[in-house]
């Protein structure tokens, strides 16, 4: 049990160290999330048994363990990478990272449910099990989502077609 | 627009490097919590039914239909554990309404508990329970006399608090005092190490900072010249991790006394660097139960010599009841122990007393 776990650990700790990063917006607390969700994948590995399994069950503990965590913080106190003065969107790099602070504004669900779809590449079916809702729940929360950072950074910076989540 | 979207998190995620991984670490914790459950599931078979019905069930939550005790004698020190959701408090019983209890700990006031991997924190007085405070996971609860704290971990460090809970005030917390700390470094340490009815302790890298939980006056007590690692202190001892004895590893160091302390007496030598335990100081300081590695307890007294256990051999140590009996579960078994002439003698309370498949939680005080 110990050197499989060990295997899994070592060869999925960055992949879900930079998963927990994307959620939290916080090195520090990205480690924290994975070293507990680690930590609740060991005590279940005999019952997870599956490496597929053990990934999966990985990320829902960070998932939750994540939107738990916000969900008891007021805005103000979320940490996240400074956004430096003056910097506007006025170009790829301005662009992203202005991307990067809307993105750590939205609410833990929504978040989740794009860097799952759009950097995890997630399908919805599959989102939908990570944060334990349906699949209509993740479309709402992606297009939602999605509305919200148009809305913020402009239609020229951000184009988006709302109906442009992957079926 | 999915594309500028899927870049930036790329990027983002490209940028964030990962910190070492301590799987030896993160492995003993893991089988620590592994054996916590096993005694949990392992302990015992239908006994509880019959000893619930004779006790009176107190029922917490809203739907119960149980009548509810008041005035419990809380200062008492009874055999105190939780089964699953209820909460036993010698022959009195409390249903929580939750499903698992993963920490308990007794207060003038009532008990607090946390539910298994839970993050809220509540105390009860067997007619209600409130919300003490939200926690984050890992959290470990300290609690005596009117005071309850936890040391938990937060983005890049740990925090602590110390409330009085009967008047509902914070009297400590880490790190909004700062003047009363050294500098915050990755290897500082603030975390709660102890508390009693008179102090809160802390460990840090000097020795343990000291707290009087009436005035907040504190007191460095130098454990030694040295960095250190404090692990338990209470009624005039202190337990911590020092860089041998005489030995080429570590040694877990006991020393008694007041603001200078005394000899130092060591306990336990060890070299792997995870290494932990859990220490227990009577309510005198006579003894101390000292846990390695969530194994089962050695016991020690105030000079560091190791008792010989007569009877039932206690697998788990519960909390001291007086300052030299304790409760402990052994085997499947609740156990009662006593120490007298360096020597512990422990016999059974109640046989089998944990239902297959239910979590048993101790009080840990």
């Amino acid at each position: 049990m110990g050197e499989e776990f060990a295997e899994f650990a070592r060869g999925r700790h960055g992949a879900l160290y930079r998963y927990a990063y994307l959620l939290a917006g916080d090195r520090g607390l990205a480690d924290d999330l994975v070293q507990e969700a680690l930590l609740k994948t060991y005590v279940a590995w005999r019952r997870l048994r599956d490496p597929r399994a053990a990934e999966a069950y990985t990320r829902k503990v960070i998932t939750s363990t994540a939107i738990d965590w916000w969900r008891r913080k007021s805005y103000h106190e979320r940490p996240h990478d400074a956004v430096p003065d003056g910097i506007t969107p006025s170009d790829d790099a301005g662009t992203r990272l202005w991307l990067w602070h809307e993105l750590l504004q939205l609410p833990p669900r929504q978040r989740a449910a794009l860097v799952l779809r759009y950097y995890e590449d997630l399908t919805e079916a599959q989102t939908a099990e990570v944060l334990g809702c349906s699949i209509g729940t993740v479309k709402s929360q992606v297009s939602v989502a999605l509305r919200k950072l148009r809305d913020r950074l402009g239609d020229d910076v951000f184009p988006v077609d709302l109906t442009g989540a992957r079926p | 627009m999915t594309d500028l979207l899927k870049d930036t998190l790329t990027a983002r995620a490209a940028g964030s490097e990962p910190p070492p991984l301590d799987l030896d670490a993160l492995m003993a914790t893991g089988d620590r919590r592994i054996r916590r459950r096993r005694i949990g599931a392992a302990l015992g078979t239908a006994f509880v039914a019959a000893a619930v019905v004779a006790a009176g069930l107190v029922a917490v939550r809203a739907t119960g239909d149980q009548a509810p005790v008041a005035g419990l004698p809380f200062e008492e020190r009874r055999p105190t554990y939780a089964v699953g959701g209820v909460i036993h408090f010698g022959d009195t019983t409390i249903d929580t309404g939750i499903k698992e209890l993963g920490q308990l700990a007794r207060t003038n006031l009532g008990f607090l508990y946390l539910e298994l991997n839970g993050t809220t924190l509540y105390l009860t007085d067997g007619r209600s329970s409130h919300t003490v405070a939200e926690v984050h996971s890992g959290t470990e609860l300290f609690a005596a006399g009117d005071f309850a704290g936890w040391t938990e971990p937060i983005q890049g460090g740990t925090r602590t608090v110390v409330v009085n809970l009967r008047t509902n005030q914070i009297v400590h917390s880490t790190p909004t005092r700062t003047d009363d700390f050294e500098p915050l470094t990755p290897s500082s340490r603030r975390t709660l190490v102890g508390l009693d009815d008179r102090y809160a302790y802390f460990d840090s890298a000097k020795g343990v900072l000291r707290v009087d939980l009436h005035s907040t006056k504190s007191t460095l007590i130098p454990l030694s010249g040295v960095p250190v690692q404090s692990v338990a202190a209470s009624a005039g001892r202190y337990v911590f991790v020092s860089p041998g004895l005489g030995t080429t590893g570590r040694s877990l160091v006991l020393r008694g006394g007041g603001a200078s302390p005394g000899t130092p007496y060591a306990l336990e030598a060890f070299k792997d660097s995870a290494w932990q335990a859990a220490v227990r100081i009577s309510t005198n300081g006579s003894y101390l139960s000292v846990a390695p590695n969530g194994d089962a307890p050695n016991l020690y007294d105030a000079t560091g010599i190791r008792l010989a256990v007569s009877g039932p051999e206690p697998r788990v140590f519960g909390h001291w009841l007086s300052d030299s009996t304790f409760v402990a579960a052994g085997g499947s078994d609740l156990l009662t122990c006593a120490v007298a002439t360096q020597v512990v003698t422990c016999q059974v309370t109640a046989h089998d007393f944990v239902p297959r498949d239910q979590m048993l939680a101790l009080s840990t005080n």
